[in-house]
């Protein structure tokens, strides 16, 4: 953290008073100082209005409950394709076909798409984001269940048998904790596709809340009001930052085994 | 990672040993089945699209978006073509740095101690939120900031499953190597490299899928109007839907074509490893 | 006469088809006492494991009869007639070394779950180790877990797949020590897979010697040492003597086949 801090400063002096502009062109525009930036998020947003941070604080929220919404239906269905598609060799020959298929098209560019078409049919923006989220969530979520619900090795099937225990039993007790590790290493990285699924869908014209519509607007407004967006930018990093951070505390609690398998990443 | 084997079946028991089924040949035996559903879905598209007599600016269909593909093919692949050079440039970029700190940190460790936990981290940052940042840097109509954006989107996956590659090797086969009192250099190409390709290779599949579809996004933050990405968000904003699908289907296209050239590449490059695939990533 | 725990007549397995066809198990007729501790040992390929399983109900025969405690196998593994041990402890790393005896008192629907587990620890002597989690007990305290868990619901008969052949020399010899004494203060029928000869003839009243190709019963011994034993009983010439035995009787048949 404090490397790229001193990484961005170091290079705007040199490169300043050497003149370089290639790259990047160091003056306080293109790269305003680091200070600078963090100074700009206690300002107002415009003359009269709220302080930048909170301003972006509550898009923040509003980006957030959209990631957290489509993470969690998603993370959801895809934990229930996993477990049905374990349990049925049939559903998993019907259907996997399907699941391979949704992925074919690149869900994330037509994310814009989606959210105007939602528009048009009357489905109220945030609706249509958390789709989004919900649809880059499921398939890792679920390719990740399945893989570790299969993973316990043969002795431990046969111990279960050998306790005559039933399909549920087998499943919750000794499947499905087998399978944790797996399926939060899938939850770690579609955290942060959530976050990149909700502000790209936010980008459309018409969509007025969110951090997206931020980063839009002061990208456009860039040559005047560069530090505005790198102020965003830091925020958007925080929201991942966070997001991540709260699915690895949960795994840190419900998989206890983690300290000793250590990271599968 | 264990590969997937047949779920209890006990009958698999031959005298003292297990026998594991082998893992599912593949993706190949997937895609058959997969193109054969993709089908299906298109067909029922067009037939409810048809039968409902839904509007166009609403959901238009299959058929339509293949008619306005062709119409408009000079302009759409020639914004593809740009799309697809911001995505190979960054793809190209991004993979070379990422393998170069991978190989730098597998050698020296105190280099992996500061980067690793950095790595992870930068990893849950929405990397997308770097595109205005780098519009703002490089101009916003250059190819320029859609390259860098694909490049950091495909450098930390690239990093990080190939530095695991490197890294899990069997410690006796390091062992075997210092035994014959080889250089550094010799047990990194004979022992490591040949351990990381796998993880490598998975990381690159799902990267180049991944360029073209950060350049696209990148250029929704703004671009010049030949690419892609600027093409499919103004066809959308005037709900001139059809042509804005004829985008999205080129860029499936390119996502696929690069796709099928890192399976290529992979099948080449290790034809031993094809039928015992250890999915990673 | 009494219900013998397992007899066998006739059992044969032959797993899979055509040219694959392997024939694992050929003609074995056994009868097993309650409270004997019986050994299968033979090179590998034999079916030790094999009729284990069978025993088990964890795969069926493909020629014969079986009973288990008089009835099917597969009645007696639903009526939770038996616990297993395998070469790998296979405990859960997800739970506590408490919780993991605990399992199959769970899945059963058993109460006073707490209390058993506890009695159950004190037998194998882990007493102090209930709250600490699989991987920080070393291989020997591994498989004492596991033997706790078996034997937490009571079973009449006890199954081992070759339980120490995981473990280095010295934590062997002191399991074996382990296993006889709770065998001796639980009086579980015990049938017990291994490749070690010393092992067999230390732990059983009886050894049952296999071949292979197809797998066959080929001698059965008495051991005939007398109980308690002990380090003296490792060291005594009857203990050579017998050790001798079933070794000779293993070169026959290999020589044989």
């Amino acid at each position: 953290m404090v490397a790229l801090v001193a990484f961005w400063e170091i290079y705007k002096l040199i490169w300043s008073s050497l003149g370089w502009i290639r790259p990047v062109r160091p003056d306080d525009v293109v790269m305003p100082h680091v200070w600078d930036m963090v100074i700009e998020l206690f300002r107002p947003v415009r003359r009269g209005g709220s302080l930048l941070v909170l301003d972006l604080g509550s898009r923040a929220l509003w980006t957030m409950r959209e990631a957290i919404v489509g993470f969690l239906v998603g993370g959801a269905f895809g934990f229930g394709i996993g477990v049905g598609f374990a349990r049925s060799r049939l559903a998993e020959r019907a259907f996997m076909p399907y699941v391979v298929a949704s992925q074919t098209v690149p869900f994330l560019a037509i994310a814009p798409m989606v959210v105007i078409f939602g528009f048009n049919i009357g489905i109220p923006g945030w609706i249509s984001v958390s789709v989004i989220s919900a649809y880059l969530t499921f398939f890792p979520v679920a390719i990740n269940t399945l893989r570790g619900l299969r993973s316990p090795d043969p002795n431990s099937l046969e111990l279960m048998r050998s306790y005559a225990a039933g399909p549920r039993d087998v499943l919750w007790k000794l499947q499905v904790p087998s399978a944790l590790p797996y399926i939060f290493t899938a939850l770690k990285v579609t955290a942060t596709a959530s976050i990149v699924g909700a502000l790209v869908g936010e980008l459309p014209v018409g969509f007025q809340s969110g951090l997206g519509r931020a980063l839009l607007t002061f990208s456009q407004q860039f040559a005047v009001q560069s530090k505005k967006l790198y102020g965003t930018v830091i925020i958007c990093a925080l929201v991942g930052i966070l997001f991540v951070g709260l699915v690895s505390y949960a795994e840190r609690k419900l998989v206890p085994q983690r300290a000793v398998v250590g990271e599968i990443l | 990672m264990s590969p997937d084997h047949e779920p209890l079946t006990l009958d698999a028991h031959r005298g003292d040993a297990a026998v594991i089924g082998p893992g599912s040949a593949g993706r190949g035996r997937n895609l058959v089945p997969a193109a054969v559903a993709f089908v299906a879905v298109v067909a029922l598209w067009e037939g409810a699209i048809r039968l409902f007599d839904v509007q166009a600016f609403v959901l238009p269909a299959p058929s339509v978006i293949v008619g306005r593909f062709v119409a408009t093919s000079g302009e759409i692949w020639s914004a593809g073509l740009n799309t697809l050079i911001e995505a190979l440039v960054g793809l190209v970029g991004g993979t070379v740095v990422a393998v170069v700190v991978s190989l730098v940190t597998v050698r020296w460790s105190p280099v992996r101690e500061g980067l690793m936990p950095f790595a992870i981290a930068a990893n849950s940052i929405p990397i997308i939120a770097l595109a205005p940042i780098a519009n703002g840097m490089f101009s916003l109509r250059s190819l320029v900031p859609k390259m860098v954006v694909v490049g950091v989107v495909v450098f930390f996956p690239v990093m990080i499953n190939t530095t695991r590659g490197l890294l899990e090797v069997d410690p006796d086969e390091i062992e075997l190597m210092r035994s014959y009192a080889a250089t550094p250099r010799e047990v990194m190409w004979q022992v490591r490299v040949p351990h990381a390709l796998p993880y490598f290779f998975s990381a690159m599949k799902v990267v180049s899928v991944l360029s073209i579809v950060f350049a696209i996004v990148a250029e929704y933050f703004g671009g010049s109007q030949e690419v892609l990405g600027q093409y499919i968000l103004t066809k959308a904003n005037l709900f001139v839907f059809p042509d804005a699908w004829a985008g999205i289907l080129v860029a499936s296209i390119l996502g696929l074509a690069l796709y099928l050239v890192m399976v290529v590449t992979e099948r080449l490059v290790m034809p031993w490893h094809v039928s015992f695939r250890a999915e990673v990533s | 006469m009494s219900d013998a725990v397992v007899d066998a007549r006739g059992v044969g397995k032959i797993f899979g088809q055509d040219e694959d066809r392997v024939e694992a198990l050929r003609d074995i007729s056994l009868r097993i006492e309650p409270g004997e501790f019986v050994s299968l040992i033979g090179p590998s390929g034999c079916g030790k494991s094999t009729l284990l399983r069978l025993i088990g109900d964890l795969t069926a025969p493909t020629a014969g009869q079986l009973t288990v405690n008089g009835k099917a196998p597969t009645q007696a593994r639903t009526d939770r007639d038996y616990g297993i041990v395998f070469q790998k402890a296979t405990l859960l790393d997800w739970r506590t070394v408490t919780k993991n005896v605990e399992l199959p008192l769970e899945i059963m629907g058993i109460d006073g779950r707490e209390e058993r587990a506890a009695r159950m620890l004190d037998l194998v002597q882990l007493g102090d180790f209930g709250g600490h989690y699989p991987w920080q007990l070393s291989g020997g305290m591994q498989q004492r877990v596991a033997i706790a868990r078996a034997l937490a619901f009571n079973p009449s008969l006890l199954l081992m797949d070759e339980p120490f052949g995981a473990l280095d020399e010295m934590t062997r010899e002191s399991m074996q020590q382990e296993v006889l004494r709770i065998w001796g203060e639980t009086g579980t029928t015990v049938v017990f897979v291994t490749h070690s000869i010393p092992e067999a003839v230390f732990l059983s009243t009886r050894v049952i010697v296999m071949s292979s190709r197809p797998g066959r019963i080929s001698h059965v011994i008495e051991v005939g040492l007398g109980h308690p034993r002990d380090v003296e009983t490792r060291e005594s010439q009857d203990f050579y003597d017998k050790v001798t035995e079933v070794r000779e009787a293993l070169r026959r048949q290999e020589q044989a086949s």
